[in-house]
């Protein structure tokens, strides 16, 4: 046996120690199956029954699911759609993340014309978009001429068309109709619109105003800003509901973190959340001190999570006791601090953050800005934008200004 | 070509005999038409400022669109070399500050880069690459070689910083002008490449307007977030600068702003502050318009109590 065998075996040990088959923390719900999600989708009940209570109506409607990053709103988005699919009658559900440079439209085309795997025109649009229809493409007759020109010989060939990206020759509009023959109701979620500029967003959206309006419902995720918010919903009168999702309280993010555990245990194993064992490897203390930490962001429990595990897996503890939990928020720490992709910059402006305590664009000084080598605010905004994306940095839910904050993972507390 | 580029033209001149005179003079012909066209476009742009005029009473006329597509065409044709050159200028800084013994295949690369980002045409590229590698060669067997390169990008250098400030207020006229024909995307555009320019440049009061415009149009667009940013950035580098016309605009501006998204009480502080420097300076039309503004905010204050 080899020393990297050893090393594998070794914390598959730890990990059976601990009754679990793996690591179950994901950062994006995107990433989960349908199965593990349903197992790991924690709460949210009333936004549920706001959400699901229109459903129960023929008139269709555009939603709007808004919240800061990481707060759950692609799981949210998901298990409406997965709960559609198991339970209304005759529904086709889609779903897609927004690609970058594509206009709402388009990533609607493509996320309904996937899902429409026997409409050959359908799947014909997307090979003609140049993306990878779920069932292969449908083969198209030509008539070539083969062999040397001039010699009037003609066979036939079957070709698969090239396939080069281009704007579609479909409308969605022409798709929704053709989809609309075979069902009830045709549900579209549009996920990642609130990463992109709200400006940009805004634009998108007047320019989709038709497509919104049409005969499909549609879910969208908002920018967390209110500003945007109130306009998208009262300046447009685009969205018929909006839906905050706000951070879980301390309770639920507990249970939240025995459903991920629970999805990584053996079916007979796995144990209510009243039971101390059901946070095993961590003592009911230390999985509480966790959840406290994670502020009840989900992403930053996955995170957090999923880093105290690898440490304990590491230092081979069969118990999370609160040393070793301070030991793993450490290693997460590191870990965050250390990704990939950073540059020089951007460490200066997570320092300026740090030691601000809030960073805010109306109290910031000139002075401050140049020692990040800039003079405005407009332009750390793009780093400050990945550093929220490498969950370093959260903005605040504040109006009056733009403030930011490093998240309590690299925080010390 | 204008009175004040006269000395920097005949310095450029000058350069330009001292190239010719050299053994292989024609090998250096790649960093003479790059300096001419910046020369070129540069009086191009010196003798816009009769654009603005012309597309104005346009404007009035009722022609706004139309000329404001072929004045972006024109434009977007007239800047690209300098945009081109300032892209690569802080490279071209950089090679220019070396001494000759560091690395002469820089300069190999300098001269390149000047001819991709300088010449638009790729006929002319190709005419001019093979000149580029004879400059390397000549750079190589001949030491004077590197003087006379490096003379001649600080030249470059110069003519295209001199050039700067009119390409800034080159596409800050544009802007104005796209914005007031409702061309709100077209004008912001343009308003982004004028501050591009002017955060190279040490004029701070400049490149705080260029800013200040940018707030106006998203505030116009209703983007409250970016709006409300961009004012402040401009406030605080007319703060810096003391410049209280400027100071009162982006106070005014935040006011009203503050106001539009239910602050009434941070608005009221930032009118006010503008108020008191309109009224020093007794700018009347200023004045009434916070005036108006004030007393809306006062008003949604007494709702927000109530």
């Amino acid at each position: 046996m080899s020393e990297t065998d050893r090393i594998f075996d070794e914390i598959k040990n730890v990990l059976a120690r601990w009754g679990l088959t793996e690591i179950p923390f994901s950062e994006s719900a995107s990433s989960l199956s349908l199965t593990q999600l349903r197992e790991v989708f924690t709460g949210r009940t009333e936004e549920l029954r706001e959400v699901l209570t229109l459903f129960q109506g023929r008139e269709r409607k555009r939603l709007m699911v808004y919240g800061w990053i990481g707060i759950g709103k692609t799981a949210f988005i998901l298990e409406v759609l997965g709960v559609l699919q198991r339970r209304a009658k005759n529904t086709l559900t889609a779903y897609i993340s927004l690609p970058a440079q594509t206009d709402l439209a388009i990533a609607a085309l493509v996320a309904l014309a996937r899902e429409m795997e026997d409409d050959e025109w359908a799947q014909h649009q997307l090979n003609q978009m140049g993306l990878r229809p779920k069932k292969r493409a449908v083969k198209k007759k030509t008539v070539a001429k083969a062999g040397l020109s001039g010699t009037g010989v003609e066979t036939e060939e079957e070709t698969t068309p090239v396939n080069a990206p281009k704007f579609p020759a479909l409308a969605f509009e022409d798709l929704l109709k053709r989809a609309l023959e075979k069902h009830d109701r045709v549900v579209v979620a549009i996920d990642d619109l609130d990463k992109q500029d709200p400006a940009r967003v805004r634009e998108m959206l007047r320019d989709a105003q038709g497509m919104l309006k049409s005969g499909a419902w549609f879910i969208l995720p908002g920018h967390p800003s209110g500003l945007t918010r109130d306009l998208l919903t009262r300046e447009l009168g685009l969205f018929d509901l909006a839906v905050e999702l706000k951070p879980l309280d301390l309770d639920t993010t507990y249970q939240m973190l025995v459903n991920y555990l629970n999805s990584a245990r053996p079916k007979n194993t796995r144990l209510p959340v009243d039971d101390p064992r059901a946070v095993h490897p961590f003592t009911p203390k230390t999985a509480r001190q966790l959840c406290k930490r994670s502020e009840g962001v989900p992403r930053w429990l996955n995170r957090l999570a999923s880093y105290v595990l690898l440490k304990a897996a590491e230092l081979q503890a069969d118990v999370i006791t609160p040393k070793v939990l301070q030991k793993g928020l450490e290693y997460a720490e590191q870990q965050l601090r250390g990704q990939r992709g950073l540059t020089s910059q951007d460490y200066y402006v997570l320092d300026l953050v740090l030691e601000k305590g809030t960073l805010s664009d109306e109290t910031i000084t000139l002075e401050d800005l140049e020692r990040v080598r800039v003079k405005e605010f407009s332009e750390i905004l793009p780093i400050l934008e990945k550093l929220i994306q490498l969950d370093l940095v959260h903005r605040l839910p504040s109006e009056g200004a733009l403030e930011y904050q490093a998240t309590p993972m690299i925080t010390k507390k | 070509m204008s009175d004040d580029q006269l000395p920097e033209a005949l310095s450029i001149q000058t350069l330009l005999s001292e190239l010719r005179g050299l053994d292989k003079a024609k090998t250096y012909e790649s960093t003479s038409l790059s300096i001419r066209i910046v020369i070129t476009a540069g009086n191009e742009i010196v003798g816009s400022s009769e654009l603005g005029e012309v597309v104005k009473r346009s404007v009035q006329k009722g022609d706004a669109s139309l000329i404001l597509d072929s004045a972006t065409e024109w434009a977007t044709k007239l800047m690209q070399p300098i945009e081109g050159i300032l892209e690569a200028r802080p490279f071209l800084y950089r090679t220019a500050k070396m001494r000759k013994s560091e690395d002469p295949m820089m300069y190999k690369e300098v001269i390149e880069l000047l001819i991709r980002e300088s010449v638009p045409t790729l006929r002319e590229e190709s005419v001019l690459l093979p000149q580029a590698a004879a400059v390397r060669d000549l750079i190589e067997a001949r030491p004077i070689g590197y003087e006379v390169v490096r003379k001649a990008l600080l030249e470059l250098l110069r003519a295209v910083d001199k050039l700067l400030p009119e390409a800034a207020k080159f596409y800050h006229e544009l802007a104005t002008m796209s914005v007031e024909a409702n061309r709100w995307y077209l004008g912001l555009s343009f308003f982004e490449k004028s501050l591009g320019i002017r955060r190279q440049l040490d004029d701070l009061d400049a490149r705080a307007n260029s800013i200040y415009q940018i707030a106006r149009t998203h505030h116009l667009m209703s983007n409250f977030d970016k709006a409300r940013t961009h004012y402040r950035d401009a406030l605080r580098l007319y703060e810096h600068t003391g410049n209280q016309a400027g100071i009162a605009a982006c106070k005014s501006g935040l006011g009203h702003l503050m106001t539009q998204i239910g602050f009434a009480d941070k608005a009221i502080d930032e009118l006010k502050t503008a108020r008191r420097i309109y009224r020093k300076q007794k700018n009347k039309q200023q004045l009434a318009i916070v005036d108006e503004v004030l007393q809306i905010a006062q008003r949604a204050r007494q709702r927000q109590l109530a």
